[in-house]
């Protein structure tokens, strides 16, 4: 009986539903949007767009023209790289899981191809953040916009960093072979 | 897993078919209905106008509300002080072409009879065709035909008066959340290219019509003080009607000149201005076509002038003037849907080969 009161308590007076809870809970925890206050918080979530995926369905294909990035909400992501030879069909490269997100070049690359394919793996829910809605954000909030564009910039940087990093690696011991 | 890919596709086919359904209702709605096209045309066009200053009272840390109501304030000030301010002038020149008319028409039989005679001396046969008569009766059959339509003309305006500042309201505080609204129903594998559509779409048009409001009020501005400079009558009522005949391309310059021209050659009021009211239409439309045009409408709609042409030929074939008014943003786009449709199918399908 407590629990049904408190149920309907918290029914009655929260404001905000449960999509509205989860966009801002996976908002806060992304990377991109993690120096926002909550009202810029409020107000990005309010330009974000909620994507439910059915298991096996496509998110996107390699190659393909792409708009922006996509965090994980709910489920699992595949992430999948078309084989040099035609008969290789697609290798697994990751399983990103909820928190993560990914195709966020999509955002600043004008002519951006997705370098890799993404499925859903199982029934997942996926937050879209795409290039209009940051031009949209810089143009309305030009100070919430700087502050997404810087965290990017740092993202991207470091990832630079990792491929950096891995190629180094991969080229000494190429060489040591 | 066949089964289960083949009810995916079902799925997105029936979204897709739904999303597709949805918006061609609406645009249907909002195009066959009399009562609601002036005014969701108009509020489409305010809300082009007013975004930008909205976007900038926003950046300002003005909410979106206040600066709407702020712009609409601005509005109501301007319009009062407009009204105010011009309407005593506007009249006067209402009233002089008034008392005015029946000596242009008696001017105008008279010199036109001249012609007539004169044309068709030769041909005795068509003596008694009376090509003036005829084309007085025309005119006259026009104008009681106008005046049948103004009931009909005066309920239309107080609907626009109604719902336009309405319509403006919601599309200038919710448009992205309307966007929003309507993406949820987009398939997932189709989202990305109607979103980038969309974006794109309301981009060039916001672009479109911003440059086109720009020119008409520069048209209006040369003529209408050029006018005032040289003494001919009716200086505002010619600078407005030169602006807005200026969204029809090509006809537009010439016939937002004809009243001008006519008044001219007919006004024995105006006498040896021809010249001088030529030289101020053709000053307008030279600043209109070498500088406004192509630093502004060209660079946003980028349509290569051959096609701007046979799209103005093709709409005023449809549609008539409204055609021509309307045939270079939906040739942009036409061309914005190839360019992406094409970016998105034929640019992957050769990636995958």
């Amino acid at each position: 009986m407590a629990v049904t009161n408190k149920f309907l308590w918290l029914d009655l007076f929260s404001r905000k539903s449960e999509s509205e809870v989860t966009i801002l809970s996976t908002l806060k925890s992304n990377q991109l949007f993690v120096k926002l206050s909550q009202r810029e918080l409020a107000y990005v979530s309010k330009t974000v767009h909620v994507r439910t995926y059915e298991p096996g369905e496509t998110v996107f294909e390699q190659y393909e023209k792409g708009l922006g990035m996509y965090m994980i909400a709910k489920g699992a992501v595949d992430i999948k790289l078309r084989g040099h030879d035609k008969s290789d069909g697609e290798i697994l490269v990751t399983t990103l899981g909820p928190g993560s997100f990914f195709g966020e070049l999509a955002l600043i690359d004008t002519d951006n191809k997705r370098s890799a394919s993404a499925y859903a793996q199982g029934p997942t829910t996926l937050i879209g953040f795409f290039k209009p809605d940051l031009l949209e954000i810089m143009e309305r909030k030009p100070e919430t916009g700087v502050k997404i564009l810087f965290q990017l910039s740092k993202v991207l940087g470091r990832r630079l960093n990792e491929t950096t990093e891995l190629i180094t690696t991969l080229s000494r011991e190429k060489k040591a072979a | 897993m066949k089964a289960a890919i083949k009810k995916l596709w079902h799925w997105e086919f029936t979204k897709l078919a739904f999303f597709l359904f949805v918006v061609l209702s609406a645009v249907l709605v909002f195009t066959l209905t009399p009562a609601l096209f002036p005014s969701a045309l108009i509020s489409v066009l305010l809300f082009f106008i007013f975004t930008p200053l909205i976007d900038a009272a926003e950046r300002k840390g003005i909410s979106r509300t206040s600066g709407i109501l702020g712009v609409f304030l601005m509005l109501a000030a301007g319009l009062a002080f407009s009204v105010s301010t011009l309407t005593p002038r506007v009249a006067q020149e209402v009233d002089a072409f008034q008392r005015g008319s029946s000596r242009y028409a008696t001017n105008v039989t008279e010199k036109l009879k001249l012609q007539e005679a004169r044309l068709l001396a030769p041909y005795p046969m068509f003596k008694n065709t009376d090509l003036t008569g005829k084309l007085f009766t025309w005119l006259q059959q026009s104008s009681d035909r106008f005046l049948a339509a103004m009931p009909n003309f005066a309920s239309q305006f107080l609907i626009c008066l109604l719902l336009v500042p309405f319509l403006t309201f919601i599309l200038l505080k919710d448009a992205h959340e309307i966007r929003r609204q309507i993406l949820k129903l987009v398939p997932n594998r189709h989202f990305e290219t109607v979103y980038s559509l969309i974006s794109r779409i309301l981009d060039e048009m916001g672009g479109f019509v911003a440059a086109r409001i720009i020119e008409a009020a520069l048209v209006t501005g040369i003529v209408t003080l050029g006018c005032l400079f040289m003494k001919v009558p009716y200086a505002f009522m010619l600078g407005v009607f030169a602006g807005a005949t200026n969204a029809i391309p090509y006809l537009g310059p010439v016939l937002g000149a004809l009243p001008g021209l006519l008044l001219a050659v007919l006004d024995p009021a105006v006498p040896n201005q021809l010249l001088w009211i030529t030289a101020i239409y053709t000053v307008a439309n030279v600043i209109d076509m070498a500088v406004i045009f192509p630093l502004v409408v060209a660079k946003i709609v980028d349509l290569h002038p051959v096609v701007v042409v046979t799209s103005v030929i093709l709409g005023s074939q449809l549609f008539g003037i409204v055609g021509m008014i309307v045939a270079v943003p939906i040739t942009s786009i036409l061309k914005i849907l190839i360019q992406e449709v094409y970016s998105r199918v034929y640019d992957h399908t050769e990636a995958l080969r």
